[in-house]
């Protein structure tokens, strides 16, 4: 694996690829910066425009642009004191103190650094395990497959944080809108409407497009938006090399924390930055300090929501499963590509496993010259005037998905996708689990279809194989904890004084 | 009847369409033990009829206790601040610029189609006067050029209509 590592690195390390890369790269992190939008919107709208490359190039630049997005969030985070991801609530904590007090450089590189950090740590335990992995998973047959799925969905559904009902709600419509089109064995159409538009099922593009993009747009229109004041003050001075060897084990046990919650689907470094932020603050001999402009918290916030990304590929790569919405347009990137994450992937397809390594290790060292070379003329990506912005990225949603397939039908579908998940977020359903459900739907009901054959018919046979059933059973504890802790919280909100 | 009643009412209203379109698909002569492609759908719908229901039947969850008022949210010193969405007449204005694209963009090309909406919508959008005007134009046909010849000349993509540089 290592010698196709390498000669990956040397694949891509030609000026036109890397200049695709760091176009997804500023692309991610201009999403990332900007209050509103995200790394999910930016993959999103980058995938169709990977279908003209190579599979390698394209999904470099959609890694790229991952990377770029949960990256770029430090930049809001530390001047205007909102996140510009959920991955970056905790960088404002002590990063807009340290930038108020006149060291805006010095929050941004640290963050810059630390997000370094949590790339590198989390790509050496992605390479480390992933082969592991993926020859345990080798060893699944169809009713290990149908239970990890229904696991999956149940851990995101429970960890999406939101209510209970509503969860699981989105997931059943995700997987039923999976169910459009050809069935995946046997090819029978199923709810086409005699619609030719229609046999072909929901792509990728239209449905993550429509979700994400067109109802953040929609938000924009219909909602308070943010706005960055004009003239904030990049100044200050720069990363010490004691601070940075200071935060070591900081880094080490947040680049852990981050690790470990992004393997987790649903969550990811939306909650990681927290938990690491907390462990750090405890950790602390100085924990009055947090809150206040503390080095400590920027760095065990931004290395953690970094770490977070190679956390989140180790399942979509080794058991083809992705972890939240941007893995699973990634899942799209590889799919319309012909590529099937899962274990058979480190068999057959093992140089495009050691592809997006080198892209992942790659789009870091890119991140790391470019932020830290633009570090006080990038923050005026805040100051992109809204009345360009909004136009220009529906239209880039229009072109974008019409381009996929050369079909407008897919462009209204999105639209309508926008509709839906602007009215979902409106009325707090979450959109992950129904990602999720469409994204998996497919490989579930091969699945248990396959699993069925295999067995004539017997429902047991996903309780009988130890692997299966111990799946199986981890979603009943999730699904009941889930149940357990809603009824909790609705209890407690409804005795909660006004 | 509040909001999660509503979708409660179109869980149920879309797990009944299931269910009868269900019955309409063919089930072909398949392996023992396969339950058919129909089993998955009426699995969903059976799913979704509960958790309709159980949208409708619950108690609603108590009003949450802060502000509708984002704007209020904010605190003095932070570095941004809130704006008001468009006016009501301006978002209809858009939506209709927006459907209106989408419904011309293989008719008259991309090029027009575009044009036209971002000139429009960043008109409706930035300032309504001369000034504005004028810099929605630039600003629309810089953008239509740029991404006709770089998606055209650069990525290879087709699209119908379009002017590069």
């Amino acid at each position: 694996m290592f010698d196709l590592f390498a000669q990956s690195v040397v694949h891509l390390f030609v000026p036109s690829t890397l200049a695709i890369m760091l176009a997804g790269l500023l692309l991610g992190l201009f999403f990332g910066a900007l209050p509103g939008l995200s790394a999910t919107m930016a993959v999103a709208l980058l995938l169709p425009v990977t279908f003209a490359m190579s599979p390698d190039v394209g999904i470099a630049m959609l890694v790229a642009a991952y990377i770029g997005g949960v990256s770029g969030g430090l930049v809001a985070a530390a001047l205007l004191r909102i996140p510009g991801t959920p991955s970056s609530i905790a960088t404002t904590f002590d990063a807009y103190p340290l930038a108020q007090k006149g060291e805006a450089v010095k929050a941004l590189s640290t963050g810059v650094v630390a997000s370094a950090v949590g790339n590198l740590f989390s790509l050496a335990v992605l390479v480390g395990l992933a082969p592991s992995l993926a020859a345990l998973a080798i060893r699944f047959g169809a009713q290990e497959y149908a239970s990890l799925t229904f696991a999956a969905l149940m851990l995101v559904v429970v960890l999406s944080q939101a209510d209970l009902l509503k969860g699981l709600a989105s997931a059943f419509l995700g997987l039923a809108i999976a169910t459009i089109g050809f069935a995946p064995i046997g090819a029978t159409q199923r709810f086409t409407f005699g619609n030719i538009d229609m046999m072909a099922g929901v792509g990728i593009v239209p449905f993550m497009v429509g979700l994400f993009a067109i109802s953040q747009v929609m938000r924009e229109l219909l909602e308070p938006a943010v706005k960055a004041r004009a003239g904030f003050d990049v100044r200050g001075s720069a990363v010490r090399l004691g601070e940075f060897v200071a935060n070591g084990f900081n880094m080490l046990r947040s680049a852990v924390i981050g690790v470990c919650i992004g393997i987790l689907p649903g969550i990811g470094g939306s909650a990681s930055n927290l938990v690491a932020y907390g462990a750090a603050r405890q950790a602390s001999r100085t924990p009055e300090k947090f809150g206040k402009g503390a080095l400590e918290g920027i760095y065990a916030s931004e290395t953690a929501n970094n770490a977070s990304i190679g956390g989140a590929l180790l399942p979509l790569l080794t058991l083809g499963i992705p972890g939240d919405g941007v893995t699973a347009i990634l899942i799209g990137g590889f799919t319309i590509h012909g590529i099937q994450p899962g274990p058979l992937l480190f068999q057959r397809e093992a140089g495009l496993v050691a592809m997006v390594y080198a892209a992942f290790l790659l789009a870091t060292i890119i991140l790391l010259l470019v932020q830290l070379w633009t570090i006080r003329l990038f923050p005026r990506v805040l100051l992109v005037p809204r009345h360009l912005l909004l136009p220009i990225l529906a239209m880039l949603m229009v072109v974008g998905t019409y381009a996929g397939e050369n079909r407008l039908f897919d462009v209204w579908l999105m639209l309508g996708f926008g509709v839906l998940g602007y009215l979902f977020e409106r009325f707090g359903f979450p959109l992950a689990p129904m990602v999720l459900g469409f994204v998996l739907g497919p490989l579930f009901e091969t699945n248990l279809r396959r699993a069925l054959m295999f067995a004539n018919g017997d429902l047991t046979t996903f309780f009988t194989r130890p692997l299966s059933g111990g799946l199986l059973v981890l979603a009943m504890v999730i699904l009941v904890y889930g149940i357990y802790s809603n009824l909790k919280n609705r209890r407690s909100a409804k005795t909660a004084p006004d | 009847m509040t909001a999660d009643r509503w979708f409660g009412v179109a869980i149920v209203l879309v797990s009944a369409g299931m269910v009868a379109e269900a019955f309409q698909i063919d089930v072909p002569f398949g392996q023992l033990g396969d339950p058919g492609p129909r089993i998955v759908p009426f699995i969903l719908a059976a799913g979704l009829a509960i958790l309709g229901l159980a949208l409708i039947l619950r108690r609603p969850a108590a009003a949450s206790p802060v502000s509708a008022d984002a704007a209020a949210a904010v605190e003095p010193d932070a570095g941004y601040e809130f704006l008001a969405p468009p006016a009501v007449p301006v978002r209809i204005a858009l939506a209709l610029a927006f459907i209106t694209y989408i419904a011309l963009f293989e008719r008259i090309g991309f090029s027009i189609a575009t044009f036209a909406f971002l000139a429009v919508s960043v008109f409706l959008l930035g300032r309504w006067d001369l000034r504005g005007a004028g810099i929605a134009l630039a600003a629309a046909a810089i953008t239509t050029l740029a991404v006709g010849t770089f998606l055209q000349r650069v990525i290879g993509v087709p699209l119908p209509g379009v002017l590069t540089f």
